[in-house]
């Protein structure tokens, strides 16, 4: 896993994280990888995980089974909301985009339909 | 102590690793010199000649191996003392010379036994073979076994005179090594202090300089210290030999506790690249 | 929490030169850090003077609350050239060597690492190419159960493949409280592994920073070293 070398690793974990619960591909109730396995299979330092870890703990998304490890939330409420943050940073950039290359907000939804038509 | 071990068992392995090639190039080369230098007289059998010659031989290699693995066996311990590889190991620095040391000297000694070992045999060989040392053999034990009973305290002397002479030999090779160290040490952090030149061979030479300074020094100091009279008195009379004991004695003390004191507040370990 | 390791007014001289110049650092249990500085910045000397190999320092080193070097080599696993060896030496003969002489040795571990690495106990050191020769070094380094680990530069003869296979097995087999001291040109490759960076410059310690601190403010590590030698051609 590329991580990008300017912007905190933890950070870039969580959103790795973020996503994989969010496509499904780590089920609510269900375990999550060890430390060490996220480790090893995201190349990163054990401490950054650990970081990662501990703040989705305290938002809720994972909590933890004593001796079992983290396991991935199943209130469906929260799980929404998350998903909503992260379809809402996406449009963010999105729409960031566009406007660097020269569209306006009013251009933007027009541009985006007709894209979508043509498909 | 299980560490000291486990370093003096790998330092004896690396001390030994050749040896038993030597002794093998030893055995055959003195029976190849022999037969290849064997003149045949017509008194004597042609075996008596061998055997004399072959045992005259070995004896002789014998001595030159003692000095010749003596230099060797300082190069070794100059080489394990500087390098980084050994002094990794989780041990404080005078254990560490100490183990060197010990290990060269039971390598010696171990080499030695195994050369008169090889002698034994031939001597056996040849007294199996031919009667004629057999008969003189037994003569010369009898006429030994007579001296014996009569002369048994001059028997006494001549073994404490032979265990002196041996210690002494001992604490000479060990004081010369010792001293080989120590210039070596003394040299290389009089190097370390310089400032550094360039050019290839002009650090050697400096070296050399430095070392023929200290050992100027040493002689200088020794004989302000009056050495070479109490060395006049060797092996005249017991009192003079147990003197040159205690003496050095005293000079290996002093030279290894210098040397370990170098050893760890100047003698660094180097990764030769 | 203890300090792994404490180095305080460390001052080291050789040949009438300053080499290091009143060094202080602190490092926790449990961190990958990464020692940065130019080639001849000290980052060897420094190393070897931890490890107990450079001497006639003034200043204290301290691991583990212990000053006596041989306290610190046994806590400590230094990368070694291996150079204590001939060129005819079998694998096999050293490995018994660390066997024998590290009684932290994990023959397990090695043997794991060594197959990793592709191996061969029957080789002689003379036939190992570069990057075999370090590959082993690691290996070894690594078989050690040690609280603190030195690297100088272990990765100069791998290939890039390679390079990231090994940083994958450290962090596999590195324990959580042990340390790792890794100085090394190629710091893009194992960014995203460090939890600090030390800098060496001008004789002394520049900075000693987390990573997670440096990116907090966008920067990468490679553009944050940089930006510490820009500031100087300004």
């Amino acid at each position: 896993m590329e991580f990008k070398d300017n912007i905190p690793i933890y950070l870039q974990i969580k959103q790795y994280l973020y996503r994989q619960i969010i496509t499904g591909k780590l089920q609510p109730g269900h375990k999550i990888p060890s430390v060490r396995e996220l480790a090893v299979e995201l190349t990163v330092n054990v401490n950054t995980v650990q970081r990662a870890l501990q703040q989705m703990n305290a938002e809720g998304i994972l909590f933890t089974k004593r001796g079992e490890g983290n396991f991935v939330t199943e209130d469906t409420a929260l799980l929404e909301q998350t998903k909503a943050k992260l379809i809402k940073a996406e449009l963010e950039k999105f729409v960031q985009s566009m406007n660097a290359l020269g569209v306006s907000d009013d251009q933007i939804s027009v541009i985006l339909s007709n894209y979508l038509i043509g498909e | 102590m299980s560490i000291f071990k486990s370093l003096f068992s790998q330092q004896f392995k690396q001390k030994t690793k050749n040896l038993y090639l030597i002794l093998l190039i030893e055995f055959i080369g003195s029976i190849a010199i022999t037969f290849f230098s064997s003149r045949y007289s017509y008194n004597s059998s042609v075996l008596d000649t061998f055997m004399i010659k072959l045992l005259s031989i070995y004896s002789t290699i014998m001595i030159f191996s003692t000095f010749a693995f003596y230099i060797i066996i300082c190069f070794i311990n100059e080489k394990i003392n500087l390098s980084q590889t050994w002094r990794l190991t989780p041990i404080n620095d005078s254990l560490f010379y100490i183990s060197n040391i010990l290990s060269s000297f039971v390598t010696m000694v171990y080499f030695k036994l195994l050369e008169l070992l090889t002698l034994a045999i031939f001597s056996g060989l040849y007294y199996v073979i031919s009667p004629q040392v057999r008969t003189n053999v037994a003569i010369t034990l009898n006429e030994l076994n007579k001296y014996t009973n009569s002369h048994l305290s001059k028997l006494y002397n001549i073994f404490d005179e032979t265990l002196i002479f041996i210690t002494i030999m001992v604490l000479l090779a060990l004081l010369t090594y010792l001293i080989i160290s120590f210039l070596n040490f003394t040299s290389r952090a009089i190097m370390n202090f310089l400032p550094h030149v360039s050019g290839r061979g002009v650090s050697s030479i400096i070296r050399l300089v430095i070392i023929w300074l200290i050992a100027w020094l040493l002689v200088k100091i020794s004989n302000l210290i009056r050495m070479n009279n109490i060395f006049s008195g060797f092996m005249v009379n017991d009192k003079s030999s147990l003197l040159i004991i205690l003496v050095l004695l005293i000079l290996n003390l002093f030279f290894l506790i210098v040397n370990v004191f170098l050893m760890q507040h100047y003698f660094e370990a180097i990764e030769k690249k | 929490m203890d300090n792994l390791l404490e180095i305080k007014d460390l001052t080291y001289k050789k040949n009438q030169k300053i080499i290091l110049d009143k060094i202080n650092l602190e490092l926790q249990p449990g961190k990958i850090v990464a020692l940065l500085g130019e080639n001849g910045a000290g980052k060897t000397t420094l190393m070897r003077i931890i490890a107990g190999m450079a001497k006639n320092y003034q200043g204290s080193v301290t691991l583990l609350n212990e000053t006596k070097e041989a306290m610190r080599k046994a806590h400590l696993s230094f990368t070694d050239g291996l150079t204590g060896f001939g060129d005819s030496t079998k694998i096999q003969d050293i490995v018994h060597f660390y066997q024998v002489i590290y009684t932290d040795f994990d023959d397990e571990q090695f043997d794991q690492l060594r197959s990793f690495m592709k191996l061969d106990l029957n080789m002689r050191l003379s036939h190992l190419s570069k990057g075999m020769r370090e590959k082993l070094i690691i290996a070894l380094t690594f078989s050690r159960k040690a609280d603190l680990y030195l690297l100088d530069e272990p990765f100069s003869g791998i290939d890039a493949m390679a390079r990231k296979k090994i940083i994958n097995s450290i962090i596999l087999w590195k324990a959580d409280q042990a340390t790792i001291l890794i100085s090394d040109h190629f710091v893009n490759e194992i960014a995203t592994m460090l939890d600090e960076v030390v800098v060496i410059k001008d004789k002394t310690v520049l900075t000693h920073q987390s990573t997670e601190a440096i990116r907090t403010n966008n920067l990468s590590i490679e553009e944050y070293y940089e930006g510490l030698y820009l500031k100087e051609d300004e």
